[in-house]
């Protein structure tokens, strides 16, 4: 049996249903601060890596860092969501900007003036960068999720 | 714009929250939305057995050592019906606030 549509009472309810929905699982989006730290920590740490020489185990632990916070994050938010495009192409533009002109600074100082510790100094710049970034993006989605004019999320 | 289009398959309440939950992340796991919706287990599962039926949600369940779970999908043709159903319901709230 076909339902009948709804009339506009019914329809304004049912939309202020999916507005109700759709903040429940907004409470889920948004990585616990063990993340944001985490992914920091694994920079630095790789950064650290590779001033005082121990880069093959620096890169491995980074990697298995990164793949393990995402893994820990699933499970505990019990929600997926896309980050790619939050920060808009100017200001993701000048964030990489921003971290290749440190990596650059660092290998001119390290290795074209033996500045010991260049890399790690930059690391620890970068490392808190992508914290603040990190914290930055997770409002920006939630405020793109609240926004009146998405409101199917679509 | 999306062109407005009643799905019979959305518009029921629980499934149209499932929906729309699910449309504002990429995946979510079993549990929130069953626990956001606050129904047991077997209503979420019949359900999201409809809507994968019609193809508007994919269910993928972990395998591994640590406990399985069960994550729910949004599918592009599942995001364009809800978008269809919702221009919908807006259309009919909307007619409602015309001067006659």
């Amino acid at each position: 049996m076909r339902p009948e549509s709804p009339d506009a009472a019914a329809a304004r309810a049912a939309l202020n249903d999916v507005t109700a929905a759709r903040a429940r699982v907004l409470r889920h989006v948004t990585r616990p601060w063990w993340y944001h730290y985490g992914l920091g920590a694994a920079v630095i740490l790789f950064f650290f890596s590779i001033s005082f020489r121990f880069a093959s185990f620096g890169a491995p632990i980074m990697a298995l860092t990164v793949l393990g916070l995402a893994a820990a994050h699933k499970r505990a938010t019990g929600v997926v969501f896309s980050t790619t495009g939050t920060m808009g192409a100017k200001r993701t533009l000048l964030f990489v900007g921003v971290i290749l002109a440190l990596i650059g600074t660092a290998m001119y100082l390290e290795y074209g003036r033996d500045v010991v510790g260049a890399h790690a100094v930059a690391g620890v710049v970068i490392g808190v960068l992508i914290v603040v970034a990190s914290y930055r993006t997770d409002a920006a989605i939630r405020r793109e999720l609240r926004a009146d004019h998405d409101q199917a999320g679509l | 714009m999306t062109k407005p289009a009643f799905d019979e398959t959305i518009h029921a309440p629980n499934r149209l929250q499932i929906c729309a939950m699910l449309a504002a992340v990429e995946s979510a796991e079993f549990s929130v939305i069953r626990d956001g919706l606050e129904i047991s287990d077997s209503v979420l599962s019949k359900h999201v057995k409809v809507l994968q039926t019609s193809g508007y949600v994919k269910v993928t369940k972990t395998s591994g050592k640590a406990p399985r779970s069960t994550w729910l999908t949004l599918t592009p043709a599942g995001r364009k019906a809800l978008a269809g159903h919702l221009a919908e319901l807006r259309r009919i709230a909307d007619m409602a606030d015309l001067p006659t």
